[in-house]
């Protein structure tokens, strides 16, 4: 059941669930220690893919297909927040050159 | 080699259903519809006539929304493969996002004008986030809440940073991006494992397929606790609130208004369909880290907003504390329970957006005024404003016969009844607190101003919008029993649940 075949191969499910959450931990460290907005960016955008092979590889053990439906949802999602988060990050580039998130302090109470 | 079955899903989709489908979730196509014609709009017409065009629009758009899901009331059912429903507890939020549509397009109208924004791509914006609290409020599925959830963050990162010059505001947009797409991972990641224990997206299938041994299912349990991090991001409840003051700051007036309260009622709907429809049966340890984030968000909220000198901020903290008050609602769970989250979000939304609002017409063409001190004899200088301040204020804290106090009786009530005294102890203690805070605006509002300063002049759509946000505060407050019966008819009947 939890068996996954690929061509000749045959690997257990939880390799492909370890994997993903070893990914999605490797991204939200990524996000807690590095400063610099656009890694930021890149690893939120490692975390979501993180998941996507989560989604995909429950859909094959299950043999239903809602988590792939679920993962190209979640692709698609992904690229929009992409879009979005590098324009915003061009704009304030346009400003000025911020390396470092903690540069971003005017909002402090 | 395995295939995947398709044929959970039956292949054939007739007219008939398609056009059946398309009326369950009416509310959103005309919020889209709308969204889409203002768009191309904007590209034709001139620019003097793109604002007034889009505002009308927009506000057709909203009204069309709003008719539509009135008309679902008790008709509703699901729709698109159960993907999405218009149970009334949907069409009580999709009622609220119209109204709130609305009243922010009042209030923004003259502001957009006066700071000189982009007008047109302000209310397109405007409408994607309506229509994603709108597809939160319907979805049925996990993948359509994600779907929601996303929609409207997206357009709110774009409506933080809109105003361009301002680097302050590009700093909220960047944050609050950094910050949500953080979150939303995490709540990806708790759906994907709930997927993964329960073989299906779809809610009430998830409800049907928790058994006996459900909690001890180690894979459910963690993404019951990732996706509650990720909610308790967007709900901005301690202790994953420290972006919404920063955010709420940096953004212009009207959209931390609308963002205030739209942010907010929504992740709570995503709340209650996910925990209290989709997983009865976990309800003790849901309601175990619910509790945990309540209290937090109470005593984190109450506090710092004390030490506050931006109007904002203050709104920013004190908003993190009402979701601490409502989430009393959500743990406590059953029919009173649920009654009282949705009738406190619809008392939320008229008496913060209506102090947010009074903020959005104080600001001036450079900037918002949102010291405490901005507010200094407010009440002399536009009588109207300064006493409905007061009553926002007043509600805020509580006070009868205010609709804040008749939303806080019944969501600690709820919580009384269903045996969570303690947080309602902690609750009412932490309410006491924020009387100080709530009190200083108010007398600021009433400190005589030495100078005779120049009366403020109130634009007619806000100033209707304000009015009417003021009068319900208080009508809701002295006659709360229809809103309460609303409230009561959009609890989402709960198999299993205790209370009732």
């Amino acid at each position: 059941m939890s068996d996954i075949t690929i061509g000749n191969e045959h690997l257990d499910a939880s390799w492909f669930l370890i994997l993903a959450a070893l990914l999605f931990i490797i991204g939200a460290i990524g996000i807690l220690v590095r400063r610099n907005p656009l890694v930021i960016l890149v690893c939120i955008e490692l975390m979501l893919n993180a998941v996507n092979l989560t989604l995909v590889t429950f859909s094959r053990q299950l043999q239903n297909s809602e988590g792939q439906l679920f993962a190209l949802m979640s692709i698609t999602v992904a690229a929009a927040e992409a879009v979005v988060g590098l324009g915003i990050l061009v704009d304030i580039f346009k400003d000025r050159e911020v390396e470092d998130v903690d540069e971003l302090s005017e909002l402090r109470g | 080699m395995v295939l995947i079955a398709a044929a959970t899903y039956s292949v054939s989709y007739s007219a008939d259903q398609a056009w059946s489908d398309l009326q369950q979730v009416s509310p959103i196509a005309a919020v889209v519809v709308a969204l889409l014609v203002a768009m191309v709009l904007d590209l034709v017409l001139p620019r003097r006539a793109q604002g007034p065009v889009s505002a009308a629009i927009t506000v057709i758009g909203l009204l069309a929304s709003l008719v539509a899901a009135l008309l679902l009331i008790d008709r509703g059912h699901t729709a698109y493969y159960q993907f999405a429903v218009a149970d009334n507890f949907a069409v009580f939020f999709d009622v609220l996002f119209a109204v709130l549509g609305i009243l922010a397009v009042a209030v923004s109208h003259a502001y957009l004008a006066r700071r000189n924004f982009l007008q047109a791509e302000f209310y397109v914006l405007l409408l994607a986030a309506t229509a994603g609290q709108m597809v939160i409020a319907q979805a049925n599925s996990l993948v359509s809440i994600f779907l929601g959830l996303e929609l409207l963050s997206i357009a709110l990162y774009v409506m933080s940073g809109f105003a361009r010059q301002d680097f302050r505001s590009q700093e909220a947009a960047v944050k609050y991006l950094l910050m949500g797409g953080f979150a939303s991972a995490f709540v990806l990641y708790g759906m994907a494992l709930v997927y993964g224990a329960t073989g299906t997206t779809l809610i009430p299938a998830i409800a049907k397929s928790l058994g006996p041994g459900s909690s001890t299912n180690a894979l459910l349990l963690l993404g019951i606790l990732l996706m509650g991090v990720g909610f308790a991001f967007k709900v901005s409840a301690a202790p994953f609130q420290m972006w919404t003051p920063d955010v709420y700051e940096g953004a212009p007036m009207p959209v931390t208004a609308f963002m205030s309260v739209g942010t907010k009622a929504a992740a709570f709907a995503m709340i209650v369909r996910v925990f209290a429809t989709g997983l009865p049966g976990l309800s003790g340890e849901w309601a175990a880290l619910l509790a945990f984030v309540a209290a937090a968000s109470m005593i984190v909220g109450n506090l710092a907003a004390i030490a506050q000198s931006s109007v904002k901020r203050l709104l920013a903290y004190s908003g993190i504390a009402q979701a601490g008050y409502v989430l009393v609602g959500v743990i406590a769970g059953g029919a009173d329970g649920q009654a009282s989250v949705l009738f406190y979000l619809a008392a939320y939304l008229v008496m913060n957006f209506g102090a947010f609002a009074i903020m959005v017409v104080l600001a001036g063409p450079d900037g918002d005024r949102d010291r405490i001190g901005d507010l200094d004899g407010l009440v002399y200088r536009n009588p109207v404003l300064g006493v409905l301040m007061t009553v926002f204020m007043l509600s805020l804290a509580g006070f009868p016969p205010s609709v804040g106090f008749m939303g806080k009786f019944f969501l600690f009530a709820a919580g009384v009844h269903h045996g969570f005294t303690w947080l309602v102890v902690l609750a009412v203690l932490m309410s006491v607190v924020s009387v100080y805070y709530y009190f200083r605006v108010v007398i600021h509002i009433w400190t005589p101003v030495e100078a005779a300063e120049r009366r403020l002049r109130l634009p007619a759509a806000a100033g209707l919008a304000i009015v009417a946000a003021g009068v319900l505060s208080v009508a809701l407050g002295i006659v709360p029993a229809a809103l309460f019966g609303l409230a009561q008819a959009g609890a989402v009947p709960v198999a299993g649940l205790g209370g009732g």
